[in-house]
């Protein structure tokens, strides 16, 4: 990768051209993206990182090129092949570093990225990094802008960070195994389908203007959100899924019956049951599902039959039929041997199937650790998801230093759920500071 | 950062009425001490006024055609209503349009638009002809002029882009496969003129054999991920 004088970025193409690029295949959750993928349903994911104070673009820029160059798997451009699409090692110099110029997890155009898959851009104190969920999941991304936030954070605070070296982290895994296939154990028995094609409740009404997105960050303190989950003995992730549906059957379905369920995907970090650190996805999904049968269910009465349908699925057994069956389609050989132009084709037709099985998706990055001389200079940490096929509110989770913050992207001009949840979470006596990216304000 | 007391939220945002409720907000006494402990305050840009000058142009490139599809259809009926010329023109505008949807929208590379750009040319130039009295020209002239011109880009583009020559291989592959196509095709008895197709699967082959012979390994490699299984 070019990172030097002109004469530099010669003898590194000389040599480019004498040496083989890497290359690898997609893992199993990605096969998918690049199918389904448009202008409209991006598939990209943002991180952000707040600092204490404004960002110095080229010192940014400096940062992204140093630690990129260390992360191959981030420094990939995507490939069709005959069969599969493939990842290919990007010789192409990385993009600079621009200000935020558009809404949040817009499509990123490849042939404007020079065919990188990922974008960093800054706006005031906040550095945006923003990923094609092909290349990695919110694991791999989080490690990557903590790279990024502390080699710019040693850049810009040369003197108070002299102890620290211009490395990536001692400790951080640059692993890229595909570890669906790894820990695929295959029973040779035909795997039931995971995913649903069950209709469930659509969020619709009036929209945003086309490729506007809104966004509300809620800001609440760890401890209170810990009593109050404590107060119904379900955990932190498992009260605000549950909050967000409660939120979904107030103010959309008015806390009326439906015919159809309200369904919530919420993303299961795998890693942690098969000792895992590889930066490619590695993550299922499991769904919380409440029905409304009758009038008037309080929160009470709905927090528990979310929270126990999210605990029924995250068993590492459930967890194990789910990855067996995603990976079971894969090593078929014959859909293998399917010419990809026709495999598209079905892999869109079963994800528009199972696309309207689900409300919304609600993700949780967990707690983010920064180093402790880094402290000092990062303000906050929030993660945003962008919309898929039928699903037109998400939400993303993320807390440091004591503050949890969830942020919701939606496409729906009218706020009343989230208007809904924050009510539900001060009803709960949790304070919450909320902040917008203007869509709703007047 | 002011607070609504009716939704219980303290606001970060740069305004004076609250999102949820419209209650014109209160100010917050000790605004820092709340602005640090929150940890938010990141404000965003405005992007509602950026200027979509490319949807614009879109827009107005699409009105033109409908405006001039329009007047040929009025001419048409007037002065030849015997004979529907105007339905070719109409063709030729939607695939037009289609064509600059797809080169500005799309974000593959050089080798696969192009691929698919001939794609689409070698079928309207087949549907031209068969609605037209199936007189063969397409299958005969027309599309192995199209591999020809296709061969002729990516040597170009090979030339042009010489570190990464090897991307354009399977596009070379393609027009080989078509070019052999047309050739079983006369086999067939579908066309009865081979000069052009012959000459086509001839310049082909000696473009994927240079391009195997010179690209030695490189080749084999691209052959190898293009088709992994």
């Amino acid at each position: 990768m070019y990172r030097g004088t002109k004469e530099e970025a010669v003898l590194e193409k000389k040599k480019r051209r004498s040496r083989q690029l890497a290359w690898t295949k997609l893992d199993n959750t990605a096969n998918l993206f690049p199918v389904i993928a448009s202008e409209s349903l991006t598939n990209v994911y943002r991180i952000s990182a707040v600092l204490t104070e404004e960002i110095d673009p080229e010192l940014l820029n400096e940062s992204v090129e140093f630690v990129a160059g260390e992360f191959l798997n981030f420094r990939m451009r995507l490939r069709k092949g005959v069969f599969w699409y493939y990842f290919e090692e990007n010789d192409h110099p990385l993009p600079k570093v621009t200000e935020e110029n558009d809404f949040p997890t817009s499509y990123i155009n490849k042939n404007k990225n020079n065919q990188y898959l990922f974008r960093v851009t800054y706006y005031g104190r906040r550095i945006n990094l923003e990923v094609f969920h092909a290349l990695s999941d919110g694991y791999g991304g989080l490690i990557f802008l903590k790279e990024i936030v502390y080699q710019y954070l040693r850049k810009k605070y040369p003197e108070a960070l002299s102890g620290e070296k211009d490395k990536i982290s001692s400790g951080v895994f640059l692993d890229q195994e595909d570890s669906y296939v790894k820990n695929f154990r295959s029973d040779g028995k035909q795997h039931k389908k995971t995913y649903t094609s069950r209709r469930a409740v659509t969020l619709k009404g009036e929209y945003l203007q086309r490729g506007e997105v809104g966004v509300l960050h809620c800001y609440m303190p760890v401890d209170q959100l810990k009593k109050a989950a404590k107060g119904y003995s379900v955990t932190i992730n498992q009260f605000l899924v549950g909050a967000f549906i409660y939120s979904v059957y107030r103010a959309y379905l008015e806390g009326k019956p439906s015919a159809k369920p309200i369904s919530c995907c919420v993303p299961v970090n795998l890693r942690p049951y098969y000792d895992s650190h590889t930066l490619k996805n590695f993550f299922v999904m499991v769904s919380a599902v409440f029905k409304p049968e009758k009038d008037d269910y309080s929160f009470e009465e709905v927090l528990p039959i979310v929270a126990d349908s999210l605990k029924e699925q995250t068993t590492k057994e459930n967890l194990e039929k789910i990855l067996e069956y995603n990976v079971s389609n894969e090593r078929n050989f014959i859909l293998r041997m399917i010419p990809l132009t026709i495999k598209n084709i079905a892999i869109r037709q079963v994800y528009q199937a199972s696309a309207h099985g689900t409300t919304s998706t609600v993700t949780n990055i967990g707690n983010v650790d920064i180093r402790e001389p880094y402290i000092p200079y990062i303000k906050n940490f929030s993660a945003m998801l962008a919309m898929s096929k039928g699903q037109n509110m998400k939400g993303a989770i993320s807390s440091y230093q004591g503050i949890l913050t969830i942020t919701f992207t939606t496409v729906l001009a009218d706020p009343s759920i989230l208007k809904q949840f924050v009510q539900c979470m001060t009803d709960c006596d949790i304070e919450v500071a909320v902040e917008t990216n203007g869509a709703y304000d007047f | 950062m002011n607070r609504c007391p009716r939704c219980k939220i303290n606001i970060y945002d740069d305004t004076n009425v609250c999102p949820f409720c419209h209650r014109v907000l209160d100010e917050v006494g000790d605004e820092k001490e709340i602005s640090e402990r929150f940890r938010g305050g990141a404000s965003y840009p405005d992007i509602w006024t950026k200027q979509k000058r490319m949807r614009f142009a879109l827009r107005l490139v699409l009105f033109l055609f409908i405006v001039a599809e329009i007047c040929l259809v009025t001419v048409n009926l007037l002065v030849t209503p015997k004979y529907l010329w105007c339905i070719l023109t109409g063709v030729v505008f939607v695939y037009s349009y289609a064509f600059l949807l797809y080169w500005i929208r799309h974000d593959a590379g050089f080798a696969s638009k192009i691929g698919m750009q001939m794609f689409l040319t070698i079928v309207i130039l087949y549907a031209i002809d068969h609605f037209s009295g199936d007189h063969g020209w397409a299958l005969q002239w027309a599309i192995p002029g199209i591999l020809l011109g296709g061969d002729a880009i990516v040597f170009f583009l090979m030339m042009l882009n010489r570190s990464r020559w090897v991307s354009y291989t399977l596009l070379l592959l393609m027009i080989g496969i078509s070019s052999v196509a047309i050739i079983a095709l006369y086999f067939a008895g579908k066309i009865s003129n081979i000069v052009l197709p012959v000459i086509c699967v001839s310049v082909t082959g000696i473009f994927i054999l240079g391009t195997a012979i010179f690209g030695s390994r490189e080749f084999v490699r691209e052959i190898k991920r293009r088709f992994h299984v």
